[in-house]
């Protein structure tokens, strides 16, 4: 009778810890469709192009400090345009951090305009005290940015490496993968591979 | 007649259910009204009564069910309560509107309106039946007690799985291009 109840009580104790790991999967499930949501289809694609060097703006930093963008430096950059009414932006604050920390040799610049107040808001509750921003509608408008959150890439010769709109991780991270194919963008690098004979490509 | 093991745990599993519904119902006041009112079931005046009186409506029951007097009559309001919604539901998927949210499971998990979630409800309404039929009087022991609470709690797990699993379908039919 002992062993029947002691197998009773484990039985019961492992089912439980079964539901929860099945729980657990179905979330993860739930977790990476939303992680690739579609991409922005809507292309945009106004300004400089890329492969070219970029427009070079200064423009004064929160505190008044000028800031260049677009001259040949030591690191490359990373613009990121955001808005603190575009909740999106604020969804992919935390992976810009993230990656200004895992990329070498990388600046982040975040580039917005409008009301002072509602930045330092949005600097406070996400915790970008120590970033570089940039408050000013000239860096925008040399870059021609229509929508937001949108991305530039600059690599350390002051040439436009990659740009888009990004609305995941996974948008943020092709900007950097475009620069390791060598081609301008995904689109250029599928044409490039179906060209070459012998090359293999889902159709 | 069942035993009283089979109907407690039912009992603990609807009472959790009602209480996280009504919670998440509660804590997002305005994204609920908006919800009502995309039912299109009820006039406009009365929508933001009805937003208000649901939720509060559920924690009576789910805290009606824990008590063995007020026990029946939560259980027949819960009863009650699950058919209404997925008759709402069913007259929703009649009229085609798949494309609005379902309002399962608070705001941050959106779904739309499937079939499926009326197999879900069809489970619920079970279990809010098992909950009502008459107990076989006997003794509890500790270990009755274990299972009871044990039971109970795989039933709320796998009903938050199944929950996930349905909102999940949608978005693979989509990625598919299927839908």
């Amino acid at each position: 009778m002992q062993a029947l109840i002691v197998s009773n009580i484990l039985l019961w104790l492992l089912l439980i810890a079964t539901s929860l790991v099945l729980l657990g999967l179905i979330r993860q499930i739930g977790v990476l469709h939303s992680r690739i949501a579609p991409a922005g289809a809507l292309m945009l694609d106004k300004g400089v192009e890329v492969g070219q060097s970029a427009p070079q703006v200064t423009a004064p930093d929160r505190f008044g400090r000028p800031i260049n963008i677009g001259y040949a430096s030591e690191h490359s950059t990373l613009l990121f345009f955001l808005s603190p009414t575009c909740p999106i932006c604020k969804s992919l604050i935390p992976a810009i951090k993230s990656m200004s920390r895992s990329v070498k040799n990388l600046d982040v610049i975040y580039v917005s305009d409008g009301d002072a107040l509602e930045h330092d808001k949005l600097i406070t509750q996400a915790g970008l005290e120590k970033s570089t921003y940039v408050v000013s509608p000239d860096v925008g408008m040399t870059y021609q940015i229509g929508k937001l959150p949108y991305a530039v890439l600059i690599d350390k010769a002051g040439t436009l490496k990659a740009k888009g709109l990004v609305n995941s991780r996974e948008h943020l991270d092709s900007l950097f993968e475009t620069e390791l194919l060598g081609s301008p963008s995904l689109q250029d690098y599928i044409k490039a591979q179906t060209e070459s004979p012998g090359i293999h490509t889902p159709s | 007649m069942i035993d009283p093991i089979i109907s407690t745990s039912a009992v603990l599993a609807l009472s959790v259910t009602f209480a996280s519904a009504a919670s998440h119902k509660l804590r997002h006041p305005g994204w609920f009204r908006r919800q009502v009112h995309e039912y299109e079931l009820i006039p406009g005046l009365m929508v933001p009564v009805a937003a208000r009186a649901l939720p509060i409506a559920e924690l009576v029951i789910a805290a009606g069910l824990l008590w063995s007097t007020s026990r029946p009559y939560a259980g027949v309001l819960a009863f009650l309560m699950i058919s209404l919604y997925t008759l709402a539901i069913a007259i929703n998927l009649a009229r085609g509107r798949k494309d609005i949210d379902c309002g399962c499971s608070g705001p941050a998990m959106q779904q739309p309106l499937q079939p499926a979630l009326l197999a879900r409800n069809l489970l619920l309404v079970i279990i809010a039946l098992v909950a009502l039929l008459p107990i076989i009087d006997r003794p509890l022991s500790l270990h009755d007690n274990f299972v009871m609470i044990a039971a109970g709690l795989v039933m709320v797990l796998l009903y938050t799985a199944t929950d996930l699993w349905i909102a999940n379908r949608p978005l693979l039919l989509k990625l598919s291009g299927e839908k």
